[in-house]
């Protein structure tokens, strides 16, 4: 599934968002609409840490690119993660 | 001390390499002559992947109680080389050639000297005899004669275990020319095997190639050992071979065998930990297995401190469990995760993994997170047919509903196999 050019923004947001819909299916959740203002760190998306973590480790897969290679950059909402790992916008 | 020319020579088997059979009289008596030129006391090298040389070597060697070192066929030469000076080879042979240097002192005893694999640094060299290693070998049941495949490296513990089990115990032994899987499930076949033994990573792979195959398979027994045994692994066992005996054994390069369990039941059962059971005694010390044997290695050649407490119990490594009256294996000590703060097996959460339908197998390890330091992955195998898209989702659902939070593999990769090292067991980096 690694794509042979990088990954628009709107690519990311589809892909979090599905990540985001299967996680709250396995917990027992219902499903939400996740944007770009959704908060992936305050438990409201139903997201732990490790599931923050698979979804970046993820993303590092798809991508095949490192946002956090020169260390940790902080982020709160799905938005803020696409745009870390969106390479049209740079 | 056992004597090796002896049963071989008394055997009524034969070696079948690569379809070409050759009688285990004739093995002797070409060992036999091999004999004369090995000195007598002193320490032999053999460095051959060839089943039959090896046996040759081993009992020439010690029927002149010499000591043998059995190296695998993977080491380098220059390593090989580098070996002679400081284990005091006097005779190396390789190529299908007694080579000898005259600078060392003898000093062997008949001592057989095995090599662990080595998988993450050269390996260890345990010291055994023909009696620790062979001692428990009886003679093979069944209606004729026994055929046992070799699915193991021959140099490896579990490799001469298997050669020797067959041929002290009066039966053949068959090995493919090549060491895949599709080798030994034609070579299971067309040289009608009755006995396997393998590790469960052996066993999944080969169960999969199994349903059209199955009804040509003449197996009367099946051996399972190696890495911790699971219930489904056993289960899907009992299903595809319904008339074979099962038998997990437990035996390692350091352990010697130690002891097997035919039930048909994952795990030990726990009064086993009360008495002692065929001369081995058991213990739980911080969740992982101690054995007292009189079949454990003597001390390492290899310059390793000792394996054993101040009162000769080894530590395994192998972690266990108890449940009900069992207890159950779950992995290696120190092949554990630290995912959030907890220790987590990987072998524990594959054993659950492996009960989803659709799963053939499974290997979870830890990835690298900027987030929670490691993540759990697992990467899972399906049987043929299955929907890759389909299988993601139910043992993604499968691992929420019966495993604890920080246990879960968060991502799961559909992948066409699992690489397994020479020994046959799964590579876990």
């Amino acid at each position: 599934m690694i794509q042979d050019r990088p990954m628009t923004n709107a690519e990311l947001m589809e892909r979090i968002s599905t990540f985001v819909t299967e996680i709250r299916i396995n917990k027992g959740l219902r499903a939400v609409v996740v944007d770009s203002t959704t908060s992936l760190l305050d438990g409201d998306s139903g997201f732990d840490s490790l599931d923050l973590a698979a979804l970046v480790v993820e993303l590092q897969s798809v991508t095949e690119y490192d946002p956090f290679d020169a260390g940790f950059i902080d982020f709160t909402t799905a938005g803020e993660l696409a745009t870390l790992f969106a390479r049209d916008a740079k | 001390m056992m004597n090796l020319m002896q049963r071989l020579a008394s055997a009524p088997g034969s070696v079948i390499v690569d379809k070409q059979v050759k009688a285990l009289k004739v093995i002797a008596s070409e060992a036999r002559e091999l004999a004369e030129h090995i000195a007598s006391r002193g320490r032999v090298l053999v460095w051959t992947d060839s089943v039959e040389e090896l046996i040759r070597v081993i009992t020439a060697a010690t029927s002149v109680q010499a000591d043998v070192f059995v190296a695998h066929r993977s080491i380098s030469a220059q390593r090989i080389n580098e070996l002679v000076s400081p284990l005091r080879i006097n005779q190396l042979f390789r190529s299908g050639i007694l080579e000898t240097y005259d600078s060392f002192e003898s000093g062997g005893s008949g001592f057989l000297y095995v090599m662990t694999s080595g998988t993450t640094q050269f390996p260890k060299i345990a010291k055994h005899t023909a009696d620790t290693l062979f001692g428990t070998i009886k003679q093979t049941a069944g209606s004729s004669l026994a055929r046992w495949l070799l699915t193991y490296p021959p140099t490896s513990f579990a490799g001469l275990q298997v050669t020797f089990s067959a041929l002290i115990g009066g039966g053949n032994l068959v090995a493919p020319p090549q060491r895949t899987m599709s080798s030994f499930v034609e070579a299971a076949v067309t040289q009608r095997v009755t006995h396997i033994s393998g590790t469960p990573t052996f066993w999944r792979s080969f169960l999969c190639l199994l349903p059209q195959e199955s009804a040509a398979l003449h197996l009367e027994q099946v051996t399972i050992g190696g890495e911790a045994v699971d219930q489904s692994t056993l289960d899907r066992l009992r299903a595809a071979l319904p008339c074979a005996r099962i038998t997990q054994i437990y035996a390692s390069t350091e352990a010697g065998v130690a002891f097997s369990v035919n039930d048909v039941k994952a795990g030990i059962p726990v009064e086993w930990f009360d008495g002692e059971i065929g001369g081995v005694q058991l213990k739980v010390v911080d969740d992982v297995l101690h054995i007292r044997s009189p079949r454990i290695l003597q001390r390492y050649e290899s310059g390793e401190a000792s394996p054993f407490d101040a009162e000769g119990w080894l530590c395994t490594g192998d972690l266990v469990r108890k449940e009900q009256d069992r207890f159950v294996f779950a992995g290696r000590a120190d092949g554990r995760f630290n995912i959030g703060g907890f220790k987590v097996s990987p072998e524990e959460v594959e054993s659950v993994l492996l009960q989803c339908e659709g799963v053939a197998d499974v290997l979870v390890l830890a990835e690298a997170s900027p987030i929670s330091g490691q993540v759990l992955v697992a990467n899972v195998v399906p049987y043929n047919g299955r929907s890759v898209g389909e299988l993601k989702k139910s043992v993604q659902r499968f691992a929420y509903e019966r495993l604890e939070p920080f246990k879960i593999p968060r991502i799961i990769r559909i992948v066409k196999g699992i690489e397994a090292a020479e020994s046959g067991k799964k590579v876990r980096l």
